[in-house]
């Protein structure tokens, strides 16, 4: 329970740390509209070889994949630590994955093994691969935000940038709040379901054996005491803001006041090229990936 | 003897730049029949150490006999966890189920027991805590008062009938009052579990009910002392965090001061004052 990489900020004082967080945001929401807009095989095969898609999708893949690196590395966070992020969700990438092999229904030419709705083929194979790539790509590049941005700044960028709803009387610092509250208390109740697991493990208690019914059942003595203890922590926050005179967005002021700079600009620029360079290979401008795709053809 | 603890070492996330060494070559004995207590300032290693001795840790260096079970080799949880008992801090957080009856059996629900033997365990249990087991059963912990709570989550541990009782500070957050009858009743549980090892930050109770006191600084030991060892060493109490308490910090004022006095409990002070007292009068 201790490895949450999600949400876990990583000091450092890189450019990437320093830039404005509503940027970040900004560049994480197109990142993962760009991963949506990398075609699925079936979309592909109808006017397409098999292999214009390989090229086309993995030469998108690398440039994504070479973002991420660059700015893994200019932030100076440890790269095991964004590809640790991937561990929450290994087990759907490779449940999916199976799926999708097992059952892929699209145009396919290379049949490996047909039987009833089980059909296994090359394009299947090299549609789930895609698929896991993908989803591996798209945990990692919004752990990059949260490990370069502190949870802080990360709620003020999305109140600042939902500014404009508060013209239709969306309570915008109210969300923004909740969320700041939420995500600080994510690590104490971590700690605290910690303590009460050790305590009722000191009872014999068992949480790693039996089927999953089971262990569901047995995560009640933890999740019991550590829903009452969130009640009376709130309470507490409760109390304390009102004793401090909180009254919610009405006449507060900032500390830290968000303001763009040079290294925004920069920022945007970077991502703005490597967005229209995996663009160039989704959707084959300048007949780029058709080129790749016939030099790769042949050379074999 | 119930505890044997060898060159115990324990680092916190090795290898990574959060590495810290929590403990240090940690060695001493606990021996059964002991009233044991734990001193050290917040981060000197006490929690890490007592985690250790039901396994709850797992042992990365050195060795750990308890109640005659190795944790280096390979051994049995439940037998261990079941001998040795373990009160955590504020345990009355730990309670969940719908009534006391209930959450006292768990553990020895957990230990696989007949129905019959966990009611006869949790009424023993919850007798032996001090409260009104027909009047208290059938209610939920959660509308009980917080010593009450307390008790109630004491009385879970020893339905397990541990042979050692660990505590981690269990009189933090009490009333003076809450503080003596938790004090009193560890007394009555040791005629059931002989050992009981003790966290404290409290430095009256630490010498009025424990027979040897370790002193953990920066995950090293400092020594094992019985109490009046340990208020002579006066350097050692300040660094532990504590003061020296009340009998032996009077009469270190009035030795200040040219008396002949050396106490270490109330009654000793009191005692001597007195013999002063009658000798000038005389």
């Amino acid at each position: 329970m201790r490895d949450v990489s999600f949400g876990q900020y990583y000091p450092s004082k890189s450019v990437v740390h320093r830039m404005d967080a509503r940027i970040k945001i900004i560049i994480s929401l197109c990142y993962i509209v760009l991963l949506i807009l990398v075609p699925t095989i079936d979309r592909f095969l109808d006017k397409g070889r098999l292999g214009d898609y390989i090229v086309s999708v993995g030469a998108t893949f690398i440039v994504i994949i070479l973002f991420l690196l660059m700015v893994t590395l200019i932030s100076k966070v440890p790269p095991l630590k964004v590809l640790k992020s991937v561990k929450s969700v290994i087990f759907l990438v490779i449940f999916t994955a199976v799926i999708l092999v097992l059952f892929y229904g699209g145009t396919s030419n290379h049949i490996y093994f047909h039987k009833g709705i089980i059909n296994i083929s090359l394009e299947g194979i090299i549609n789930s691969i895609a698929m896991a790539i993908r989803l591996f790509l798209l945990v990692m590049g919004p752990s990059l935000l949260t490990l370069t941005t502190t949870p802080v700044e990360l709620t003020d960028g999305i109140e600042s940038l939902l500014k404009p709803l508060k013209l239709i009387k969306v309570p915008v610092h109210e969300i923004a709040l909740i969320m700041s509250i939420a995500l600080r208390l994510i690590p104490n109740l971590i700690e605290e379901a910690d303590k009460i697991r050790s305590a009722q493990k000191a009872r014999c208690a068992d949480f790693d054996s039996g089927n999953i019914f089971k262990r569901a059942k047995a995560m009640l003595p933890i999740l019991v005491p550590l829903l009452i203890s969130s009640f009376r922590r709130a309470d507490e926050l409760a109390y304390a803001m009102d004793s401090r005179c909180y009254r919610g967005a009405k006449g507060r002021t900032r500390m830290k006041i968000m303001r763009l700079g040079i290294r925004d600009l920069f920022g945007m620029l970077f991502f703005a090229a490597m967005f229209f360079v995996a663009l160039m290979f989704i959707y084959d401008f300048f007949g780029v990936s058709t080129a790749l795709a016939n030099l790769a053809y042949s050379l074999i | 003897m119930s505890i044997v603890v060898k060159d115990l070492t324990y680092i916190y996330s090795p290898g990574t730049p959060f590495e810290r060494k929590a403990l240090d070559g940690v060695t001493f004995t606990i021996e059964d029949g002991d009233f044991f207590g734990i001193v050290g300032r917040t981060g000197s290693g006490k929690s890490t150490l007592i985690s250790h001795f039901n396994g709850l840790i797992k042992l990365m260096n050195g060795s750990l006999i308890v109640e005659g079970i190795d944790l280096s080799e390979k051994y049995d949880y439940k037998k261990l966890r079941s001998q040795v008992g373990m009160v955590f801090q504020y345990p009355e957080y730990q309670l969940f189920d719908e009534t006391v009856e209930k959450d006292v059996g768990f553990g020895p629900k957990n230990l696989g027991l007949s129905a019959a033997e966990i009611a006869e365990r949790a009424k023993n249990a919850i007798e032996l805590v001090g409260l009104d087991y027909r009047e208290i059963k059938d209610r939920s912990p959660f509308e009980l008062s917080g010593g009450q709570m307390r008790r109630v989550a004491l009385a879970g541990v020893l339905a397990m009938k541990p042979k050692t009782l660990i505590l981690d500070e269990p009189t933090a957050g009490l009333d003076p009052k809450g503080k003596e009858e938790i004090m009193q009743l560890l007394l009555r549980i040791k005629r059931e579990c002989p050992t009981i090892v003790m966290i404290s930050h409290n430095m009256d109770e630490v010498s009025s009910y424990c027979n040897r006191i370790a002193v953990l600084g920066g995950g090293k030991l400092k020594g094992v002392f019985s109490p009046k060892e340990l208020f002579d060493k006066e350097e050692l109490v300040a660094e532990a965090g504590l003061s020296l308490p009340m009998p032996a910090y009077i009469s270190k004022l009035l030795v200040e001061r040219g008396l002949n006095v050396s106490a270490s409990s109330e009654d000793e002070l009191v005692q001597s004052i007195l013999s002063i007292w009658g000798a000038k009068n005389a």
